[in-house]
């Protein structure tokens, strides 16, 4: 079967980069089909659901809003956050850690900045008063 | 015995610094290359928009409908980028030295000041201008998500006319070495902000849009403003932590110097000690 050449990238990373048979995607009316040959042309897609068909296997990613462009040469899918099933509830759950830890993590990190900072200050203070007593 | 105690003591007093100033400069240089590789994957995604957008504003013959494109008024927010700490060399400083003259471009009465980083907040704060923003912890991590809730608010004081120019103020880390603070317009965007950016290769009849390229291009819009303020944050941030690796970096230096010094020192007072101890015994045997 042919294919054509699909890049999907989020501002964080490269979610897909590869040859897909076909891609579908959720848009304000409905949803909205790639396949091999399609026109040129850009679509706004929703949030929602992608699904990307690869050797014959069909895959869904979770997806945010952004945008298509449908090139004759190639694919270029731009949104903010797109994730395969499997990550996402281990995702979630390590963001809801995350945020919880956050408030915590900043606030140890001024303490742990304070500390730092009169560490530095001791050790200066020491070591002023030791060249002192040594140029006596 | 009294000198060669003295410099044990600083010798003991040089090596924890030491141990301190080292461990910064390590964390600061894995943190940064962290930031820089954030920066290069979001480059990607910013100029496929930018080239995206360039299109459409080179197909359209009429001035665009995005609100984000119209300038109006003159009331302009500073969004200032700086360290939540100092003991980074001059970053804190240079970024908000250039952000205090730049603000005198606009009138007091006119102009609002939103920071980020407590060295930030607290300069202006010393300055006798209080924040009317103050965004805390984002830049100890600065993540889309952060970029996302920051640009939004902007976006939406700025459709609201509550602000007609947005300004931020941040460090670029040019080369990954070379330190530049900057002064770059956030909104309103224009028209030539994007005619730099690549051409997409370009199908004979033209791209068709749905639903409406006016949509396309406020989606597109979007993603740049988004992407724009987590490129400035992730630069941010990279620079701060290269700044301060530097800074680490000259002092673990130092430490080193003073060590081997007080090493000569050391051995010297040591033999004096001995001769000493030497004449001593001589002087008691009555030689």
């Amino acid at each position: 079967m042919s294919a054509f050449r699909l890049t999907i990238l989020t501002p964080e990373r490269e979610f897909f980069e590869g040859e897909a048979e076909s891609l579908v995607f959720p848009t304000v009316d409905g949803s909205y089909g790639v396949l091999p040959g399609h026109q040129p042309e850009v679509v706004i897609l929703s949030e929602g659901a992608l699904r990307i068909t690869i050797d014959g296997k069909t895959r869904e990613a979770a997806a945010s809003d952004g945008f298509v462009t449908i090139l004759p040469e190639s694919v270029t899918v731009i949104l903010q956050t797109a994730e395969w099933p499997e990550d996402i509830d281990r995702r979630r759950a390590e963001e809801a850690r995350r945020a919880a830890e956050e408030t915590l993590r900043q606030r140890q990190s001024q303490r742990e900045y304070a500390l730092a900072k009169s560490m530095l200050a001791r050790a200066m203070v020491r070591l002023r008063v030791a060249k002192d007593v040594v140029r006596q | 015995m009294g000198a060669l105690q003295e410099i044990r003591h600083h010798r003991r007093a040089v090596e924890d610094t030491r141990k301190i100033t080292r461990a910064m400069y390590l964390i600061a240089s894995a943190k940064m290359k962290r930031a820089t590789r954030m920066h290069d994957q979001n480059e990607i995604s910013f100029e496929r928009t930018r080239s995206n957008i360039r299109f459409i504003l080179e197909s359209m013959f009429t001035p665009t409908s995005n609100p984000f494109f119209r300038p109006h008024g003159e009331n302009t927010a500073y969004l200032v980028i700086a360290g939540d700490k100092g003991l980074c060399g001059g970053y804190n400083h240079d970024a908000l030295r250039l952000a205090e003259s730049e603000m005198e471009r606009t009138p007091p009465d006119k102009r609002s000041l939103f920071t980020i980083g407590h060295m930030a907040a607290e300069y202006f704060i010393r300055k006798g201008q209080h924040p009317d923003v103050h965004y805390q912890h984002v830049i100890q991590d600065p993540t889309l998500r952060n970029a996302r809730e920051i640009t939004n608010e902007l976006c939406y004081m700025f459709s609201r006319n509550m602000l007609d120019n947005v300004y931020v103020v941040y460090t670029q880390l040019r080369n990954g070495s070379i330190l530049a603070p900057t002064a770059r317009r956030l909104l309103p965007v224009l028209r030539e902000d994007f005619m730099d950016a690549a051409p997409i290769e370009t199908p004979v009849h033209g791209l068709e849009y749905y639903p409406s390229r006016f949509e396309a291009l406020d989606m597109m819009v979007k993603h740049y403003l988004i992407g724009w303020v987590y490129s400035a944050l992730v630069q941010a941030f990279a620079s701060e932590h290269f700044a301060r690796m530097t800074a680490m970096y000259a002092a673990t230096h130092n430490a080193d110097e003073m060590l081997s010094r007080l090493n000569v020192q050391w051995g010297r007072a040591r033999q004096a000690a001995i001769t000493q101890e030497i004449i001593e015994i001589m002087a008691g045997t009555g030689g």
